[in-house]
């Protein structure tokens, strides 16, 4: 072990590879260690070309796993090398203080351990979202909630604004799954249909971690939703309510 | 495939002449019908089926990051 302390630095890679900001990719420079997780096997391959030492924290998934058993794997396997004295950065996809818990848990613990660490932002999903959709929060407001805890919650919306649901495939589901959770997505429409007519038209969306690819774009009437082909990394985007539609 | 996806990432004439002509470039490239369609497609879906067919082991589980 080394006298002088080690480091964290948690990074963002961007949701495509031409994402990564030019401070996040200097910080992997200067790092004794990356570590890694990816969204995609091919974006997986790319981070680990870009460290001599570098890891994926992918391993620590598995389905049937609950999540937080694996959030702990993660948080340790990143700090424990910085404890030892190393300069570490760990890649995350998208932006990494954006619905990732292990990022924040591994800056709380670094905190309480006197480990230097900080975050530094990066492009989300919400901000493809935004340039995708050609849709400025700004104008009507925006509620953004995870779908689980806006089901079990119920949140009071605001139905003049545009609504963001994510992670909508794996709705009450606390376990690493293999396929969307079709029993969340009625649940989901159930506590929708008390806001908006059934034939209200949302859009399910997903940004594109390919560089010759567009976004998911795909607009179907809410009561549609529990059949729909909802692919793992999606969002419902809801308009604002207008008059006719309900 | 997974390899071309790559390279699509940090080579601008391949991504150039690939816009251009997707499906030739692909074959060109070494994948198969089925994989420079799906490419061609410019659906993410499409492409994360036919990257599930030639390396299903490879495959990303399901990435959830909130509690």
């Amino acid at each position: 072990m080394r006298n002088d302390p080690g480091s964290l630095t948690i990074i963002g890679t961007g949701i495509r590879a031409q994402h990564l900001t030019p401070e996040a990719l200097a910080e992997i420079r200067a790092a004794d260690e990356l570590l890694y997780l990816a969204a995609e096997p091919h974006l997986a391959a790319w981070l680990g070309a870009l460290h001599e030492h570098a890891a994926s924290l992918q391993h620590h998934y598995a389905a049937g796993l609950d999540r937080a058993a694996t959030y702990e794997a993660m948080v340790e396997a990143v700090l424990q090398p910085a404890r030892e004295g190393r300069r570490v950065a760990a890649a995350f996809y998208g932006h990494p203080g954006v619905f990732v818990t292990p990022s924040h848990a591994a800056l709380a613990r670094a905190a309480a351990e006197g480990i230097p660490a900080r975050m530094l932002p990066a492009v989300s999903a919400e901000d493809c979202l935004f340039a995708d959709l050609g849709i400025d929060p700004g104008r009507t407001g925006c509620q953004s909630y995870d779908a689980s805890h806006f089901v079990g919650r119920r949140p009071r919306l605001d139905t003049g604004a545009v609504v963001l649901l994510w992670q909508i495939s794996v709705v009450g589901e606390r376990r690493a799954v293999v396929a969307p959770s079709r029993d969340g997505l009625a649940s989901l429409t159930e506590a929708l249909l008390e806001h908006y007519a059934p034939g209200h038209v949302v859009t399910v969306y997903e940004a594109s971690p390919y560089a010759v690819a567009g976004p998911v774009v795909e607009r179907l009437a809410l009561r549609d939703l529990p059949q729909h082909d909802v692919s793992p990394l999606a969002t419902l985007v809801v308009p604002p309510a207008t008059s006719g539609t309900r | 495939m997974k390899d071309f996806l790559l390279k699509l990432e940090d080579d601008d004439d391949l991504r150039r002449r690939f816009r251009e002509s997707p499906e030739e470039v692909a074959q060109a490239e070494g994948l198969t019908s089925e994989q420079a369609a799906a490419l061609a497609s410019s659906n993410p879906k499409e492409i994360r089926r036919a990257l599930q067919d030639e390396a299903p082991g490879e495959t990303i589980v399901n990435i959830v990051m909130m509690d």
